[in-house]
């Protein structure tokens, strides 16, 4: 897919096309221009951009297949996300033990957990050590 | 125990004293037992809404747990205008990632700072409210003594 706003497609550290003698300034001047310019790229690439639609990362965001938000001519289909976190190590989990603590606390039996009393009919005077 | 209930099984069982083994024992390990999930979440908003300093004055900020997959950040405030101004947030628990959801559609998969912050707030959260509202050790999962 191409970049959408005309920003320069290219990561830090990638390789940009050109033959090291293209890239020959003709004297110091150009040099520091291009030095400032790459340096510019590089910076406004690693820019924090809360709008997830801003130009130049529409490529890395989730777009449901069928729907474009950003042009609603254009259909986009869903794009791997770059390395979030790895999903087996947090947020899940801790959401599910929260879960968990919540229904204890609200008096029902976890499942498996045998160290809880177990709520028992009314009426079973067994459960309540009742028996004669 | 009400007079008429007392009297009802008085009649069944014929020893009013005896009433007292109809009851249900109340167990003493579990001392929120009376709060509904609605109300257990709103008590650990409140720890939520201070995970992330000081919330300025005039300010009402929750964060909590909504389910396994979904937290929920809500700022509410008066603008300079005085009008009463307020934003939720959906961070949603996707296997790709962290998916947030703002109002006027706008959607994201969270990255850089804002990933690293929001996985440090839920577990200072889940740190937090295990021990502070369950007694809970978070580590072990153990009752605290």
């Amino acid at each position: 897919m191409l970049a959408l706003t005309g920003q320069a497609a290219f990561k830090p550290g990638e390789t940009i096309g050109l033959h090291e003698s293209e890239l020959q300034p003709r004297d110091t001047a150009d040099l520091s221009r291009l030095a400032l310019g790459l340096a510019h790229s590089a910076k406004e690439f690693n820019k924090p951009q809360p709008n997830v639609f801003e130009a130049g990362r529409i490529e890395q965001q989730f777009v449901a297949p069928g729907q474009n938000f950003h042009n609603p001519t254009t259909t986009y289909t869903e794009k791997a996300v770059n390395p979030p976190y790895n999903p087996a190590e947090f947020p899940s989990v801790v959401g599910f033990n929260l879960s968990l603590m919540r229904k204890d606390a609200m008096g029902e039996v976890l499942v498996g957990d045998t160290t809880k009393p177990k709520a028992a009919p009314l009426g079973d005077r067994d459960s309540y050590g009742l028996a004669a | 125990m009400g007079s008429l209930l007392k009297q009802a099984l008085a009649l069944l069982v014929g020893d009013e004293s005896q009433t007292d083994l109809f009851k249900v024992p109340l167990s003493s390990n579990r001392p929120l037992k009376k709060f509904t999930e609605r109300e257990l979440i709103s008590l650990e908003s409140e720890i939520g809404g201070k995970l992330f300093g000081k919330v300025p004055r005039g300010h009402r900020r929750e964060f909590f747990n909504l389910d396994p997959k979904t937290w929920i950040w809500y700022e509410e405030y008066k603008d300079d205008n005085g009008k009463k101004t307020s934003s939720t947030v959906r961070y949603e628990i996707h296997e790709k990632g962290i998916f947030k959801v703002q109002e006027g559609a706008r959607y994201s998969y969270i990255d850089g700072q804002e990933l690293e912050h929001f996985v440090l707030a839920t577990k200072l959260y889940y740190e937090e409210v295990a021990r502070n509202i369950y007694h809970i050790d978070p580590a072990t999962g153990k009752k605290l003594v």
